[in-house]
């Protein structure tokens, strides 16, 4: 990878920021987890230790045992795989789709894109995650139905996100350069446009994390997200929140790890934001 | 201004309609189709063949699709597969613990968000304004149902001043009001100091404080009335999560609205209920937005003359 | 007699993210009784800043007035506390500005704001604010002042709506009026109109003008005097056709050069080489010698002081003080 004096000067600009850096951290910390969690967890996350039952956070289990004894560091750890994959798709899938669409509402213009905005509008007049419920109550739990329902729910924030952008740059020199010139369609849209769109598209990437970790948390705590016997945060709060009270570790923990997780994403996309949108900040 | 209301009411119309085909596209999603769903996995064709008669399922799609359509414009949105009961009657009569639960929860986002984000920009990069904005991305970062059990576990279950569940006396709204509400008043903070930001450099405060007014008055009357355009938009936008939230929260705190009876005929694959729910959840977020489009109007005269 | 506005040294500068700059370095000027009086300078010289901190409006942080005294009717403006400030900002001195389309506020009428800077500082009864606002519409040529004070200022043009800034400076009869670039953003007969009502206004009711700008045609309609600012310093102040007859600072001339003229005959129009150097990087001594042609070795050493001429001029130059002999070279370039 070539680095140039523009890429070090937005890297510079990116980690002035405290708090982006702390986002940084936190997502290496999550991907970090994701890639060496049979390393670093200490015992094997669906292990019962049922002698161990509830026992609060010590040497042995630092973060304490769920209720049927598993140890809940362990639990946290391979559960990240499951948020931090889950959101990728969903981004990679909102991102295909999204993309798509948006950019042929925006070059396009007239009727295609009214329809596509109508479209959009539809998809946004039900609440997300009431969407995602009915879609996942009607498939059935599992990783592939929790990744579709919260990609058809979730696409039109690219869409519009990227619609907006490329309609503003439609009318520029560079796009009629390359009309004149005879390029076809698809390639103006992905040669000439995409590349100008990258900055936008990966801010809402980056970004675009934090509701598929949020929404399958919560789809999971409410039974219809994860299969139960695959170690997930929301499952996690789901199997111990009846128990709250004796075991007050085995809700705060997992709870904290998605939210540090969408905390990282969060503030690394707002200073990615920062950073890339030079005329955002004055 | 009379042109303005009734082009977004012909809009929402519009969309409404996208949102039945939409609703009705679901039993498609039916692994195996409904009729399999109802029987079991040990069902014979011929017992098939019979359910999907009774249920007018061997119609053409298009045939079914009106045929439902126009049953749910006259109000009619079916019965349910596990009692037997009309639909509409059980889901309107729980909508009003939710209103409330939401106009609680929007009440208190605002409550919260207002004050810290106009100081946030006002006192730009001060340590208030960096607290409150690290406390506005923790606000949605955080699961609401997990502040939910965190609020349960401090102040009903340890501290016991407030009930852990349902909406027998009015305290009962406050924990799920605020947990609902945090994310939004996250939301609302980082919207309302960047929109204030904007605002602050135009030309009109200066005119204003030329005039001697006071800041208060400079920031409250001439900043905020402009500044709040864009908020209104932003809380139009996420009116429709407010709403998704109330699902989970309802189900957290017990509360006796729609939320957690479509949640319960959910689990239930209760295809008829969970379908005529998705509706009415679009129908209140299209109320909703036009509300908010008032709203905006009200506040913005150049919508309101052209 | 006292003059009304006196500006003596005024230092003011702005923390920037390349750090501190100077944006005035010891401006001093006065505007009399009455008096119209153009501050001229590019933009970026310092002249909006200038009467900016006149009404203490610069934004703090980043912009600090440093040091200097701004004397209004003998007394110092940076000594008065904000309260005292707001009863002088409106009534005693009233500012309008370049962009009549972003300075009024969208989201209320055009009557409501004029209403509050009347109500300001004074105590009327609703109707009676009302009546002084129409009357103050009709004063600034204004059709249909009833009509129009319930109206939007989106519902206005560009021209109306600069009638009503004026209107609303000069509600509450200030002494002075700081007029920042009031025809700039104008179509060209439109500020032909609105310079008029300005001349009428003062001859109605006497108030001195601060009038900014860069446009010497403007200067030449309007002002008695004459500040020519460069780069946060005032480097020529002269009665107006003084000023015009004879430029002393080689920048005066250059700025008299670039425009055109319907007397002369003139092939080409002058410019003035080079840029306005930055806040940042000022250049030593003389901050114009890097673009003046007659800048010599001292002119880079040593900073010209604003020296009194005669005949009610001042210049801040080298050019014609004891030791430079440039009499001939002067005359040779215009």
């Amino acid at each position: 990878m070539i680095i140039d004096d523009n890429t070090k000067r937005t890297m510079r600009r990116l980690f002035r920021n405290p708090l982006t850096l702390i986002g940084f951290i936190l997502i290496l910390a999550n991907l970090g987890m994701v890639l060496f969690a049979p390393l670093i967890a200490p015992y094997n996350p669906e292990e019962m230790h049922l002698p161990d039952r509830h026992t609060a956070p010590c040497a042995k289990y630092l973060l304490g045992t769920d209720f049927y004894g598993r140890d809940i560091l362990s639990r946290i750890i391979y559960g990240s795989r499951i948020s931090f994959t889950l959101g990728l798709s969903v981004v990679a899938g909102g991102l295909l789709f999204g993309t798509t669409l948006g950019l042929s509402a925006g070059y396009f213009g007239g009727r295609t894109d009214s329809f596509l905005m109508r479209l959009t509008d539809v998809f946004l007049a039900f609440p997300q995650l009431v969407f995602a419920m009915a879609i996942m109550s009607v498939r059935g739990q599992g990783f592939g139905n929790v990744v579709f329902a919260l990609t058809v729910t979730g696409w039109t924030a690219f869409a519009r996100l990227v619609r907006a952008e490329a309609l503003s740059l439609r009318g520029r020199e560079f796009v009629q350069a390359a009309q004149s010139l005879g390029a076809g369609t698809p390639r103006i849209l992905f040669r000439h446009l995409l590349p100008n769109l990258m900055a936008p598209i990966i801010v809402q990437a980056t970004m675009g994390m934090a509701t598929p970790i949020l929404t399958e948390a919560a789809l999971t705590f409410l039974g219809i997200g994860m299969p139960p016997n695959i170690p997930s945060w929301g499952g996690m709060l789901s199997v111990d929140r009846d128990f709250m009270e004796t075991a007050w570790w085995s809700i705060t923990f997992p709870g904290l790890a998605i939210a540090m997780t969408v905390l990282g994403f969060n503030l690394f996309g707002d200073g990615l934001r920062d950073a890339l949108d030079p005329k955002l900040k004055s | 201004m009379a042109r303005y209301i009734l082009r977004r009411l012909i809009q929402s119309i519009g969309v409404l309609l996208g949102v039945t085909i939409l609703v009705f596209s679901l039993v498609q999603l039916i692994p195996g189709g409904p009729a399999l769903m109802i029987l079991g996995e040990d069902a014979t064709a011929e017992q098939i063949a019979m359910v999907n008669h009774n249920l007018g399922l061997d119609r053409p799609l298009h045939v079914q699709y009106l045929d439902w359509l126009s049953k749910v414009c006259r109000g009619d949105f079916g019965k349910s597969f596990q009692d037997s009961r009309p639909i509409l009657p059980d889901l309107l009569s729980r909508m009003p613990a939710t209103l409330e639960l939401l106009a609680a929860a929007m009440f208190i986002a605002l409550l919260i968000a207002v004050p810290i984000g106009i100081a946030s920009a006002v006192k730009r990069n001060s340590l208030l304004d960096n607290v409150g904005r690290v406390f506005a991305l923790l606000g949605v970062s955080m699961p609401s149902f997990w502040i939910g059990l965190l609020l349960i576990l401090v102040f009903a279950k340890d501290l016991r001043w407030l009930p852990s569940a349902g909406r027998e006396s009015w305290t009962g709204v406050i924990m799920p009001a605020i947990a609902l509400g945090f994310a939004m008043a996250g939301i609302l903070m980082r919207m309302i100091r960047s929109s204030l930001l904007e605002v602050l450099r135009e030309d009109y405060l200066k005119t204003a404080r030329a005039k001697g007014l006071s800041e208060r008055i400079v920031i409250l009357k001439h900043a905020m009335r402009n500044a709040i355009l864009p908020v209104i938009t932003t809380i139009a936008l996420q009116v429709g999560n407010l709403l998704g939230g109330t699902v989970v929260i309802e189900t957290v705190f017990a509360w006796p609205g729609i939320g957690r009876f479509c949640y319960m005929r959910m689990l239930q694959r209760d295809i008829p209920t969970i379908m005529g729910n998705l509706l009415l959840y679009a129908v209140l977020v299209c109320i909703l937005n036009i509300i908010t489009d008032l709203l905006y109007a009200l506040f913005d005269p150049r919508i309101r003359y052209s | 007699m006292k003059p009304l506005l006196e500006i003596e040294n005024l230092v003011t500068t702005f923390d920037t993210e390349d750090g501190c700059v100077t944006a005035l370095d010891g401006v001093s000027l006065s505007v009399g009784q009455g008096e119209t009086v153009a501050l001229v300078g590019e933009s970026g010289c310092g002249k909006s800043v200038t009467s900016l901190s006149i009404l203490r409006l610069v934004p703090s942080p980043p912009g600090k007035v440093e040091a200097g005294r701004i004397l209004f009717e003998g007394e110092d403006l940076l000594a008065k506390s904000e309260p005292q400030m707001r009863e002088i900002r409106g009534r005693d001195i009233a500012m309008i500005f370049q962009e009549p389309m972003t300075s009024l506020n969208p989201v209320f009428t055009c009557g409501s704001q004029l209403i509050e800077a009347i109500g300001q500082h004074q105590r009327l009864t609703a109707a009676q604010a009302k009546e002084k606002v129409l009357e103050m519409l009709r004063l600034v040529g204004i059709p249909l002042p009833d009509q129009r004070f319930d109206e939007y200022p989106h519902q206005m043009s560009g021209g109306m709506r600069q009638r009503v800034m004026i209107g609303m400076a000069l509600c509450c009869a200030p002494k002075l009026l700081i007029a920042d670039e009031p025809t700039t953003a104008l179509d060209v007969t439109i500020q032909a109109q609105i310079l008029d009502l300005l001349i009428k206004l003062k001859k109605k009711m006497g108030m001195a003008i601060l009038l900014i700008t860069h446009d010497m045609g403007v200067v030449a309609e309007m002002a008695e005097r004459v500040v020519v600012m460069y780069a946060g310093k005032v480097i020529e102040e002269a009665p107006v056709r003084e000023l015009f007859r004879a430029p002393a600072h080689p920048y005066t001339r250059g700025l008299l050069d670039s425009i055109p003229r319907l007397d002369v005959r003139e092939d080409q129009l002058g410019t003035i080489p080079g840029n306005v150097p930055s806040l940042g990087s000022m250049p030593s001594g003389c901050r114009f010698h890097p673009r003046c042609p007659h800048a010599c070795g001292l002119c880079a050493e040593r900073v010209p002081e604003l020296r009194e001429t005669g005949g009610g001029r001042k210049v801040a130059c080298w050019l014609g003080t004891p030791g430079m002999a440039v009499a001939g070279e002067r005359s040779a370039s215009r």
